[in-house]
């Protein structure tokens, strides 16, 4: 029982570095591509790694726990700030997203709930 | 020992982190001096686009040129010195098809697809081989076009079929380069081409 709680451990800690790492790599290939067209879209099926972000996204929102650490309690300035940067997260993925239409809205959307809860799982 | 776990795991994910990002850099830089891709005209590739105009090109299993020139661009990611172009084709009214880079001059570089040399596979499609040299070719925003022209093709219904098309790109790899050098050619390139 323990070592599966272990196990599970080490699963959603990879879930979640995977997330940051490919989100970064999103931010990246997103300003690379601004510089150079073509750069990264030449070589990469940007649907299915953009799908691959949002899924591990959500299964990190959905299955991290908090760190047992105290909890600092957010002021007003805090949350202003928190959705500041989510909703341009949001944005970005829009922008990003925008070639397939409508659902580039429900990507923006999505991109705003996963990252707002990931930011605060510390604080939940 | 959770602690051990998570910092291991994160080195780990910095490190795959930087070789994809490293992996698609090294495609576009061409680091090996050699970049291949295909198409049968069906659809605009990364690489390569249709043939142009549309009404004088009929898609079914293969791509039929019934009225001639018809043209297509290539994108070339970065500097290469030779284009391989390697056209998969049948052409039953043996028509004289010249093929090269579109430019307004009169040494416009058009090179004859003709049956010397020709493979021919078992569908009677035969396959040639035509290299250009690149330099000082007119390149904007990183493409290049390309003409085919059948003069004597005035025919509708008895037209040139191309089945595939293979462009293979070379220059100098990143060894035979040199890092600074390979980088700056890069970069001139991009100044240049895309501006």
């Amino acid at each position: 029982m323990n070592l599966d709680k272990k196990f599970k451990d080490i699963i959603l800690i990879i879930i979640r570095d995977l997330f940051v790492a490919s989100f970064l790599l999103l931010a990246i290939f997103s300003l690379l591509e601004i510089i150079k067209p073509k750069i990264i879209l030449n070589y990469l099926n940007f649907g299915v790694f953009f799908s691959a972000v949002l899924i591990l996204g959500i299964i990190t929102v959905i299955y991290i726990e908090p760190e047992n650490k105290e909890v600092k309690q957010l002021k007003a300035l805090d949350y202003s700030a928190i959705i500041l940067f989510t909703i341009l997260v949001g944005i970005f993925c829009f922008y990003l997203t925008r070639a397939i239409g409508w659902l580039s809205v429900l990507v923006g959307i999505v991109g705003i709930i996963i990252c707002y809860l990931f930011i605060t799982t510390d604080y939940r | 020992m959770k602690n051990n776990y998570t910092k291991l795991i994160g080195i780990i994910i910095i490190i795959l982190t930087i070789l994809v990002l490293l992996f698609f850099l090294s495609q576009d830089l061409a680091w090996s001096g050699k970049l291949e891709f295909k198409t049968d005209f069906k659809k605009f590739t990364p690489f390569i686009s249709i043939l142009k105009p549309q009404d004088r090109v009929v898609i079914y299993d293969v791509a039929s040129i019934q009225q001639e020139p018809v043209w297509f661009d290539i994108y070339l990611p970065r500097d290469f010195g030779i284009a391989k172009l390697d056209f998969t084709y049948k052409n039953d009214y043996n028509y004289k098809i010249e093929v090269g880079p579109k430019i307004y001059e009169d040494n416009n570089p058009l090179q004859i697809l003709d049956e010397t040399g020709a493979s021919v596979s078992a569908n009677t499609f035969k396959t040639k081989s035509l290299e250009f040299d690149l330099k000082n070719l007119p390149i904007r925003y990183g493409r290049l076009r390309f003409m085919i022209s059948a003069p004597e093709l005035v025919d509708k219904s008895k037209g040139i079929e191309i089945k595939e098309l293979k462009v293979s790109l070379s220059r100098k790899s990143l060894w035979q380069e040199g890092l600074i050098n390979n980088i700056t050619n890069y970069f001139n390139y991009f100044k240049n081409e895309f501006r």
